[in-house]
């Protein structure tokens, strides 16, 4: 349906597994209530536990599954159109919805950008002899301050251009634009609908349990 | 069609954080379809007069007026409609999550109506050469495709006066070439006005007119081959010597009569047949 | 330093939608000493193979050896140190490297780094600030305060201050003017000279390849196509059409002549002078 293949998202879960496993793990084990099955000093094995460690991982596992399947298929864009279209009524109340979306939009346009100049301007410290994540916490607060000054400075210049560059292009607000962008709801996204109301029902359900 | 599309005078500007002016009583109009390339050495001024002209600074004494209209802050919107800017980093000025959607924004922002949008958002892009990235993410595109699709933004506008600010800077020689062919193209067939501020000779020798700016002050109006005459001196004024200049003085040390008049490359070539032909 | 690639391939973001494998199957040399200009379109992954240069980034599979030190997918970032103080890596537009309060200090930074004490690595930045003609005045301002080609003269600075063995340089004159761009070849031509430094430069220029390099890599698409001395490359006209790749000006200038049919050359002149004195010579003898 999204076109990202399983094992992609699984490569997703990987770094936060232990994470994940921890704190299942301390749900599973340090829960009371429910039958006991087992218990050994502050440990014990209840049913609670159990239920709870699960809602927990499938808490986990969702959200991660969510957030990756969102910022791999949805263009920036498009998750503030979004916005501004949930964020619509408001616009009865005086409040500049359309400012807000976009600005969230070019914010969330920078995000890839900001990364790439992040990795650009580590690489430039590291050939002078920065570590990253190396040495002590001392060392490691230290080499910070090369990676945030630039890279303030850069966005800095980077929003101003931008700012030049929109009002070149005759941007004064949402006023009087017209749009170039429609969205079309597809049986897909019907299927999307269900399947997640599925799944909330479940949760809650096992919650309640 | 030689009415006066450009008419500045006596323009001024100061930078706050500077002592001095950054540009200092210029004159200058550009007639209607005309190609001008403004040159000069790093600083010289040159991007703060294309920011003047297009109303996004305010200058301290002098005038700018587009198409017979001066520009005020009433004026300003209704003639930034005429001119498009190209600028130099095309990183910083996409604003679409797509090529399509950031070549729509100029449109959106006049209001056109949507079914026109979508024809001259086409049109544009095909123009250039990039429809068929127009679903592309802008900032995944190598830099002549970043080029193109900014300069496919300001042809979608149909301005009358395009501003090119360095736009091809970046570029590989190739990328380059079509670019400069593409505006060569607009210019001609579709009669835009044509203002590129340039470092490179080759694009400068296709202007009709090069303005050379010096500190803030313009120093030479003139036709191209004037000012390619004035040779080494040009490395001052933010150009290369040409090519055809720097091959004479090294032939001179041959011992060699060369003319001393400015010879295009293709000049230079037909010289040299007629002196060998002599011999 | 040495420097070789060994069947390298090298893939960005493998196993995701956004793979894409920018060096295939490279195996190239840069001889020591060499000045070696490297080549291509724009995204044919000129700036991905400099960066193997110090480890920055790690063949996929295959391997770089740079003087002694071999570098394969697996090399820890732990033993590239070293690598890193004898390759001193200019990115392109490096004045968005600098950060310090000062202009001596940013240009310290780096000794400071790889072992030096302080007054030791403010007395190399001295040096230095001189070395790429850097006005004394500016030295304790703040670097921020320059102009564009002051700049990019003190990050330069900022690496030559490392003392590397091999300089390598990402487009090192892209935004400045012409006098700045000549300034600039002009004085990493003094360096490769007087220090012997393996010069590796990415270039769009065919003049500065033809003026200054004894050496050129040509990719395409991640992969070398040619790899030999510029008189070399520029030998084959139809072969540069095919792939795109442009002609030094003199170069072109001299096909030109020789389409005239009065005038012919054994050697196709690179640069200027050599232009210069084959035409005096073709003249002296009175054509063809
Ligand atoms: N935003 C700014 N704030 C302060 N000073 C500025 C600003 N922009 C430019 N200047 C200064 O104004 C002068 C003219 O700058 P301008 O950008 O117009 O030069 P330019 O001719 O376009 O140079 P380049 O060839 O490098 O693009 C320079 O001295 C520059 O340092
Ligand atoms: N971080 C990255 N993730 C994914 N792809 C990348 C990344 N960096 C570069 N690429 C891709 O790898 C290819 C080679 O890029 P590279 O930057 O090496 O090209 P280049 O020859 O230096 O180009 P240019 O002349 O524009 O600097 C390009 O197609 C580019 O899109
Ligand atoms: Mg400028
Ligand atoms: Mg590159």
């Amino acid at each position: 349906m999204s076109g990202v293949s399983f094992s992609f998202f699984l490569k997703g879960v990987r770094p936060l597994i232990w994470l994940i496993l921890f704190t299942v793990l301390l749900q599973v084990f340090f829960s009371r209530g429910g039958t006991v099955y087992w218990q050994f000093g502050p440990l014990s094995l209840t049913s609670s536990g159990v239920i709870n460690g699960s809602y927990v991982f499938c808490r986990f596992v969702l959200i991660i599954f969510m957030s990756t399947l969102l910022t791999l298929t949805t263009a920036p864009l498009e998750i503030a159109d979004a916005m501004e279209s949930l964020m619509g009524p408001l616009k009865k109340i005086k409040v500049p919805v359309y400012e807000i979306s976009l600005m969230l939009s070019i914010a969330l346009r920078f995000v890839p950008t900001l990364m790439d100049e992040t990795e650009k301007i580590m690489n430039a410290q590291r050939s002078r002899g920065v570590n990253f994540g190396e040495g002590s916490i001392v060392q490691q607060i230290k080499s910070v301050i090369p990676l945030l000054i630039p890279l303030f400075v850069s966005s800095f210049n980077r929003a101003e251009d931008l700012a030049t560059a929109m009002e070149a292009r005759g941007y004064r607000g949402g006023e009087g634009r017209t749009k170039y962008r429609v969205h079309f709801w597809r049986l897909n996204d019907t299927l999307a609908c269900v399947v997640f109301a599925f799944l909330t029902v479940i949760l809650l359900g096992l919650r309640n349990w | 069609m030689e009415e006066p599309i450009i008419e500045i005078s006596d323009l001024s500007f100061k930078y706050p954080q500077q002592k001095r002016e950054a540009l200092s009583h210029l004159d200058l109009t550009v007639t209607s379809g005309e190609w001008v390339a403004v040159i000069g050495h790093n600083g010289s001024g040159k991007s703060t007069l294309a920011k003047l002209v297009d109303g996004l600074l305010v200058p301290e004494t002098g005038t700018v007026k587009i198409a017979g209209v001066s520009l005020t802050s009433e004026t300003l919107w209704d003639i930034r409609k005429n001119i498009g800017m190209v600028f130099q980093n095309p990183d910083n000025q996409f604003v679409g999550a797509n090529v399509e959607e950031d070549v729509a924004f100029g449109l959106e922002n006049q209001g056109v109506p949507r079914e026109q949008m979508i024809e001259r958002v086409r049109s544009a892009l095909e123009s250039v050469g990039m429809w068929d990235f127009a679903q592309h993410e802008p900032a995944r595109l190598s830099g002549g495709q970043k080029q193109r699709v900014a300069l496919a933004g300001v042809i979608a506008l149909r301005p009358k006066i395009i501003i090119m600010d360095e736009a091809t800077s970046m570029l590989d020689p190739e990328g380059r070439k079509e670019i400069i062919q593409l505006i060569k193209n607009l210019n001609q067939k579709n009669g835009f006005t044509v203002i590129s501020i340039t470092h490179d000779i080759e694009e400068a020798s296709l202007a009709e007119r090069v303005v050379v700016i010096d500190d803030g002050v313009l120093v030479q109006n003139d036709k191209p081959e004037n000012v390619f005459q004035r040779g080494a001196a040009l490395i001052e004024s933010g150009l290369d010597i040409p090519f055809s200049e720097k091959l004479k003085n090294e032939i001179k040390n041959y011992g060699i009569e060369v003319p001393q008049e400015y010879l295009t490359e293709k000049g230079m070539v037909d010289w040299l047949c007629q002196f060998i032909s002599k011999k | 330093m040495s420097i070789h690639f060994e069947k390298v391939n090298y893939i960005y973001q493998a196993g995701t939608p956004f793979e894409h494998q920018a060096l295939k199957n490279v195996t190239v040399s840069i001889p020591k000493g060499s000045y070696t200009a490297i080549i291509g379109h724009t995204g044919s992954g000129k700036s991905t193979l400099l960066q193997h240069l110090n480890g920055l980034l790690k063949p996929s599979s295959g391997h770089v050896t740079v003087a002694d030190k071999e570098i394969t997918s697996t090399t820890k970032n732990k033993e590239l140190g070293e690598l890193r103080k004898h390759v001193g890596i200019v990115f392109q537009f490096p004045e968005a490297q600098l950060f310090e309060e000062t202009v001596v200090k940013d240009i310290a930074f780096a000794p400071k780094n790889f072992g030096k004490t302080q007054e030791e690595a403010e007395k190399i930045a001295i040096e230095m600030a001189d070395l790429v003609g850097l006005p004394d005045n500016i030295l304790n301002g703040s670097p921020f305060e320059l102009s564009g080609g002051q700049m990019r003269r003190v990050a330069i600075a900022g690496i030559l201050a490392m003392k590397p063995d091999v300089l390598v340089l990402d487009e090192p004159t892209a935004g400045l003017d012409p006098k700045g761009r000549l300034e600039m070849m002009q004085m990493f031509e003094k360096l490769h000279q007087r220090q012997q430094l393996t010069i590796v430069l990415v270039t769009h220029q065919m003049d500065d390849v033809a003026n200054y390099a004894s050496h050129t890599i040509v990719l395409e698409k991640g992969e070398v196509i040619a790899a030999a001395p510029p008189k070399e490359v520029f030998k084959n006209p139809q072969w540069l059409l095919e792939h795109h790749l442009a002609l030094p000006k003199a170069t072109k200038f001299a096909y030109e002549l020789q389409k005239t049919g009065k005038f012919s050359f054994d050697k196709m002149p690179l640069t200027e002078k050599d232009l210069a004195a084959a035409i005096a010579n073709s003249l002296k003898r009175g054509g063809n």
